[in-house]
């Protein structure tokens, strides 16, 4: 056998005998994920139903059960936060008692400081959902943090815990912090209640970020608030265009029929959003009398606000049905369109073929 | 002793589980929408009390599948959820839904309601059979 043959047999065999160590090394960590994520799962099994014995009962866990949830801490500090998460009143204060027992709460102050960005977010979600009152400031501090993702779960947090003092805090942060979408920021503020009314009315008179302003419009509209009527009537003549739509959509929410002069005024804004707004304020006001103001409406050069005010007056019952049936002898061919495009779909839900 | 059906893949629905049990009912609990579907129908329970994101179906094709059977129409649906948004709220109640519970909610609240819904239902059943 030549040297060379020798030797490409023993890289072959080299070859061979590390193919088959890096698929049994394969093989294995995958056994050995699967394995962990069972035992995992089994865990969470298992606290799951130590710690709903314990809360349904309103006891505090007894020494054997605290030592068995130390000894997973992440799992344990897991299944109580989202226990937590979804509970009030008596249920959370126990679940709150057994985290503090299991001396999980150190652990989360120490994530709150951690290097590692979700860590933060973590410690954040999980303080608001047990409602952890007395770490607010730590909480707080992580308003101001570089990642957005932690900046979010702190303002859920106070939010959970429901902090109105901070509540102004919270919207300055949303001002200057750019990238928050309005959904995420209507469910922080939401789970403040209506105390978040007052704080939001506030921040309306005084604000003068116009991103702060449009937002509480948009939350008191969202939250019925009925005395932010005032301020939002008279945001109605803001020179901020996107405040004055979402005044009208917010009016129009509340409901009160107080605004109607305002939104009739609107109905002529130079801007079509703002009209449509209004159109759309005005049917669900339920205003009859603004029935020739929402008729204009349809001859609109802009189809959003044409289709508003046909929607308005579809909304108006037997008196807007018969402006609509008038409107079919418009020399505007729009109109004509629009009302009959309305009263197809007033028939298809009255069920009329 | 009421028969209820709890359908959520949370761990909360363990504790709300617990509770009604506590108060004397027989709680079956199911984490996946078909699987409740098909014992919904076969067993009627008494109550049903749901979430609208749950494994396999939603919440609310659960209750449409049991508004269409004649045999399970009547059955109360009550639901716990997460989702706030009032079109989700709405849609529940146009299917048929007794209730729409947003979490967080106060668990002894629910065992009160469960509690008021069961004598109302004893309540007519006895009216009904007093008065034929």
């Amino acid at each position: 056998m030549h040297i060379s043959d020798a030797l490409a047999l023993g890289l072959l065999r080299a070859f061979v005998v590390v193919s088959l160590l890096a698929i049994s090394w394969i093989a294995f960590a995958r056994a050995r994920r699967a394995w962990s994520r069972r035992e995992n799962l089994r865990l969470t099994w298992e606290y799951q139903d130590i710690l709903a014995a314990c809360i349904s009962d309103a006891r505090p866990a007894p020494p054997g059960t605290v030592r068995r949830l130390q000894e997973h801490p992440r799992i344990a500090r897991e299944v109580i936060s989202s226990i937590a998460h979804s509970l009030q009143g008596a249920d959370v204060v126990t679940a709150r008692l057994i985290y503090k027992q299991c001396r999980f709460l150190k652990d989360t102050v120490s994530d709150l400081r951690s290097a590692m960005w979700y860590r933060r977010a973590r410690g954040c979600e999980e303080l608001g959902d047990l409602r952890v009152a007395e770490m607010v400031d730590e909480i707080a501090s992580c308003l101001t943090d570089p990642v957005m993702e932690v900046r979010l779960s702190a303002a859920r947090a106070l939010g959970s815990i429901g902090s109105l003092a901070l509540l102004k805090t919270i919207l300055g942060v949303l001002a200057t912090g750019g990238r928050w979408g309005a959904l995420d920021t209507y469910e922080i503020l939401r789970s403040f209640g209506p105390a978040a009314s007052k704080p939001l009315l506030q921040s309306m008179e005084t604000w003068s970020a116009p991103r702060v302003r449009r937002m509480a419009a948009e939350l008191l509209g969202l939250m019925h608030s009925v005395e932010a009527v005032p301020v939002l009537r008279a945001s109605m003549r803001d020179p901020d265009l996107e405040l004055r739509t979402r005044a009208a959509r917010a009016l129009g929410r509340i409901g009160d029929p107080s605004a109607e002069p305002e939104l009739i005024a609107g109905m002529k804004d130079p801007w079509w959003s703002v009209r449509a707004a209004c159109a759309q304020a005005l049917g669900e006001l339920g205003s009859v009398s603004s029935i020739p103001d929402i008729e204009r409406g349809l001859t609109d050069r802009s189809w959003w606000v044409r289709r508003n005010s046909g929607e308005a007056l579809g909304r108006l019952g037997s008196p807007g049905e018969l402006s609509l049936k008038r409107n079919l002898g418009s020399s505007d061919r729009f109109a004509r369109r629009m009302s009959m495009h309305v009263l197809r779909e007033l028939q298809v839900r009255q069920g009329i073929p | 002793m009421a028969r209820i059906f709890v359908i959520d893949d949370q761990p909360q629905v363990l504790v709300i589980s617990h509770k009604l049990k506590r108060a004397g009912h027989d709680v079956v609990h199911f984490y996946n929408g078909e699987e409740a579907i098909a014992n919904i129908s076969s067993h009627r329970p008494d109550l049903v009390l749901l979430d609208v994101m749950i494994p396999g179906l939603s919440g609310f094709e659960i209750l449409r599948h049991a508004r269409e059977n004649p045999y399970t129409t009547a059955i109360p649906f009550i639901f716990i959820s997460d989702r706030h948004l009032e079109s989700d709220i709405t849609k529940a109640y146009e299917l048929g839904a007794l209730d729409y519970i947003t979490k967080p909610f106060n668990l002894d609240f629910l065992t009160l309601k469960v509690r008021n819904l069961f004598r109302l239902l004893d309540a007519r059943r006895d009216s009904g059979a007093s008065n034929p």
